[in-house]
């Protein structure tokens, strides 16, 4: 049945269905209404053997894993990545920035480490510290019952550490560490960098019915088929499409292009582009929610137009796509010799660190504005393409003749095994007027006719400040522990090792929130300051990203969002 | 739902619509039992989109190496790591040669030929698979050490450092390889941390703090109650 033109007003339209468009549908759903949602890419249901790549072995791929067509390997579960084809943007001369972009049901919740923190007190308001930045118009009090919610909904793992700006939540259990990783908090310990066990979305104990419980495969990055992880599409989109309550339509392979206004500024729906037949088609709706991912929703504003907006809807203030910022993060790898010869067992574990280091320091003593906090890797973990790269380089790191072959060699790559390790700061950038992205001067359109973005972004002397704190933290760290191989030390000349805006894939800030309707795009609730029935549940809003990953956050503020949606939708307010 | 016609929308967007109305897949709740629910069942390896899978039938629609190139390469592989073949390793080449070519083809091919052109001048005419044992073990010997001060390596030391390369991560990605590794994860099970003797032989112990709160893996199970401060009731 091909729908060219439907009728049907949907209380709802949600454009994306990653963390933020996700909750939104399931809390609409569970409201009793009706609601469309646009996704970008295919339909995808980890609980589908046949979709299924978590627990095969890296020969079933003619690849034997490697990253060809998927960044994170052949097994990830995320489509798409930085480049995807046919979907090109560009980024202004002299600047970097990576935009990932996962076109599928669940969107890039299906790929991630599931590190999951709530934002502090501290986060919402850095303005009212020390003048850099925004405040956000919401505090940590406001958004805490929400985090409650989501905690006690999906399943996090944790505990209560009583931080001022880590806050407690209603934790499951954690796992017990690592072998490396004990190692690692031990000697860290010693050079004052406290490590406490890590807060992901895993469900180590029975946290309702509908999820299941870890099997420490550590491949949620391969979205689980028991819903052990928190993915989108199993734990949020495909509840809300079974919810008895509402109704749910869901449009895959559908290109959201423009919101669609009537006269005053209103939505009145959205038109996509069918990627089957590569036609436009428009859905009604009395509520338009954008979930597209930050980028994604600054593009689709960008290009819609409303009477009396023809800079883009709802960008009045000129800030949409402005104060882009992502995570700031470099990463240090190490070898060990004290490793070497480990008995084998299998510590698999959760799909990534079962300990992490939370920002421990104060910024006002320190040259830099923003914290970050410490994630670690390392272990006897299942090998793929690229397994003994580092094979001469530790041959000469450890004294043995650089080379070689037959089973001599393979007796010295035995020893090896489980003796590298590494350490990646996580950072928070300042947000910034100047770094932005905005529809590509140049005309270019996307194979689906869509005006494409290109991006203007460059780190500043607070992140390379940062990054300098923290390639010297980590490499203390890494010295104490007698390991080898270090990754040299990056100088102002390389940026001291920072990765390109986007690589973290935590890009949030172009449509912030705030009272002021001249300085942000949408109110306290995400909603469009100059659109009564517009509203954004994705990272758009974020005032600033702390020295957190932003999903926990999302999620928060979507099912906050929805709540609010449905009372002002009984109202008559929408 | 109709999970093949999912899978059909999915890999070839052939259905005709984009349309999924309300579904009702419900398992009847969760799946707390992963040991039945993890049993591969299926063909490949897993869910690829219509570009991957194109993509894909394509390149095994070509052919890159010749022949000799193979034969060339088999016989080199298993001296590296002896019985390679076993793992694939001439597949795996030739796939991953078409896959990544900018990576791989030209130090392959070039190599190979370094490889024929020496043993030829070394031995009458000869290529490397036409050598004794003997014969080839003297070329692979003088290749397969790289001289750690060189800033530069010769053609065939580097064409060594790549096929030991691909060697290397062939076996240890097959399944006689994992073996040799002792790698004995990837599949469900109960972590609870190190083996005690590990931790005795590392000089570790939980920290004291945290001992008493992580997962009782006996109650996982168990559904969580929490006090109204977040404190896990029922470990």
């Amino acid at each position: 049945m091909q729908i060219k033109k439907t009728a049907k007003e949907y209380d709802a339209i949600i454009v994306g269905s990653g963390a933020g468009g996700g909750m939104t549908a399931r809390r609409l759903a569970e409201n009793g209404l009706n609601i469309a949602i646009i996704e970008a890419g295919p339909f995808f249901d980890p609980t589908d053997k046949e979709m299924m790549t978590q627990l095969r072995w890296p020969w079933e791929s003619p690849r034997r894993g490697a990253s060809t067509t998927r960044p994170f390997g052949d097994f990830n579960a995320a489509f798409g990545g930085w480049d995807i084809p046919g979907e090109p943007y560009t980024v202004a001369p002299g600047t970097r920035f990576g935009w990932f972009r996962s076109r599928m049901l669940g969107g890039r919740t299906n790929h991630w480490g599931r590190i999951s923190l709530r934002f502090g007190p501290d986060d919402f308001k850095h303005y009212d510290k020390d003048g850099i930045g925004a405040n956000w118009p919401i505090t940590y009090d406001e958004v805490k019952p929400w985090y409650d919610k989501v905690d006690k909904l999906i399943g996090v793992f944790g505990t209560n550490e009583g931080l001022p700006n880590d806050p407690d939540g209603f934790f499951l259990p954690p796992p017990k560490p690592r072998l490396h990783e004990m190692l690692i908090a031990k000697n860290a310990k010693k050079m004052g960098v406290p490590f406490i066990p890590s807060r992901l979305s895993v469900v180590t104990k029975k946290v309702n019915d509908e999820r299941g419980l870890c099997f420490y495969c550590n491949q949620c990055s391969r979205s689980c088929v028991v819903k052990a992880d928190f993915s989108s599409s199993s734990a949020l989109v495909i509840p809300a499409m079974n919810s008895s309550e509402g109704q749910v339509d869901l449009y895959t392979n559908s290109m959201a292009r423009e919101v669609v206004t009537d006269d005053t500024g209103r939505a009145t729906g959205v038109s996509y582009v069918s990627k089957e037949d590569r036609r436009e088609y428009t859905i009604k709706g009395k509520v338009v929610v954008l979930a597209a991912g930050a980028c994604e929703t600054a593009r689709l504003l960008l290009n819609s137009r409303a009477p009396g907006q023809d800079n883009g809807l709802g960008n009045g203030s000129g800030t949409v796509g402005r104060y882009l910022h992502d995570s700031t993060g470099l990463n240090v790898s190490g070898f060990v010799p004290s490793l070497m010869d480990r008995k084998r067992y299998n510590e698999d574990g959760v799909g990534s660190l079962h300990t992490y280091a939370p920002w421990w320091l104060d910024n006002r003593k320190l040259d830099f504005p923003r914290g970050y906090h410490i994630e670690v890797w390392g272990g006897m973990g299942m090998p793929s393409y690229g397994f003994g790269g580092g094979m001469l380089e530790i041959q000469k790191a450890v004294g043995e003749r650089v080379g070689g072959y037959g089973r001599k060699m393979l007796d010295e790559m035995n020893r090896y095994y489980g003796a590298s390790i590494g350490m990646a700061m996580r950072g928070e950038s300042v947000a910034r007027y100047d770094n932005y992205c905005e529809i590509d001067p140049s005309g270019k359109v996307d194979e689906w006719g869509i005006p494409i973005l290109r991006f203007d972004y460059k780190w500043s002397d607070y992140e390379y400040n940062q990054a300098k704190h923290a390639q010297e933290t980590l490499r203390g760290i890494m010295d104490q522990m007698g390991a080898e191989l270090v990754t040299p030390m990056r100088g102002p000349e390389q940026e001291y090792g920072l990765l390109a805006p986007g690589e973290i894939i935590h890009e949030v800030g172009t449509a912030r929130m705030g009272d002021d309707p001249k300085t942000s795009v949408t109110d306290k609730w995400g909603k469009l300051h100059e659109s009564p029935n517009v509203f954004i549940s994705d990272a758009a809003t974020f005032a600033s990203q702390a020295d957190k990953n932003p999903t926990w956050t999302i999620l928060a503020l979507s099912w906050r969002q929805g709540d609010h949606i449905v009372e002002e939708l009984k109202k008559m307010n929408i | 739902m109709d999970r093949r016609k999912s899978l059909k929308t999915l890999l070839g967007g052939t259905i005709g619509t984009a349309f999924i109305t309300t579904v009702g897949c419900d398992d009847g709740g969760a799946n707390l039992a992963p040991a039945t629910a993890v049993e591969a069942e299926t063909e490949g390896y897993g869910l690829r989109t219509a570009y991957e899978a194109e993509r894909e039938e394509r390149l095994r629609s070509e052919r890159f190496f010749t022949d000799h190139e193979l034969t060339t390469l088999a016989v080199l592989g298993n001296i590296i790591v002896p019985d390679v073949e076993e793992s694939g390793f001439t597949e795996f080449c030739e796939f991953m040669a078409k896959d990544q070519p900018n990576v791989h083809q030209n130090r392959l091919r070039g190599g190979l030929a370094w490889l024929n052109n020496e043993s030829s001048r070394r031995y009458e005419g000869k290529t490397f698979d036409e050598l004794s044992d003997e014969q080839r073990i003297a070329i692979v010997d003088e290749i397969a050490y790289p001289d750690p001060e060189a800033k530069v390596q010769d053609p065939g030391v580097q064409f060594f450092n790549h096929a030991r390369y691909m060697a290397v991560t062939c076996y240890y990605t097959s399944r006689q390889g994992i073996e040799d590794l002792g790698y004995v994860g990837n599949q469900a099970n109960v972590w609870d941390g190190p083996p005690q003797e590990v931790l005795e032989q590392y000089d570790l112990e939980y920290d004291p703090r945290w001992a008493a709160l992580y997962v009782d893996q006996s109650k996982r199970e168990e559904q969580i109650e929490w006090d109204e401060k977040g404190n896990v009731l029922n470990g």
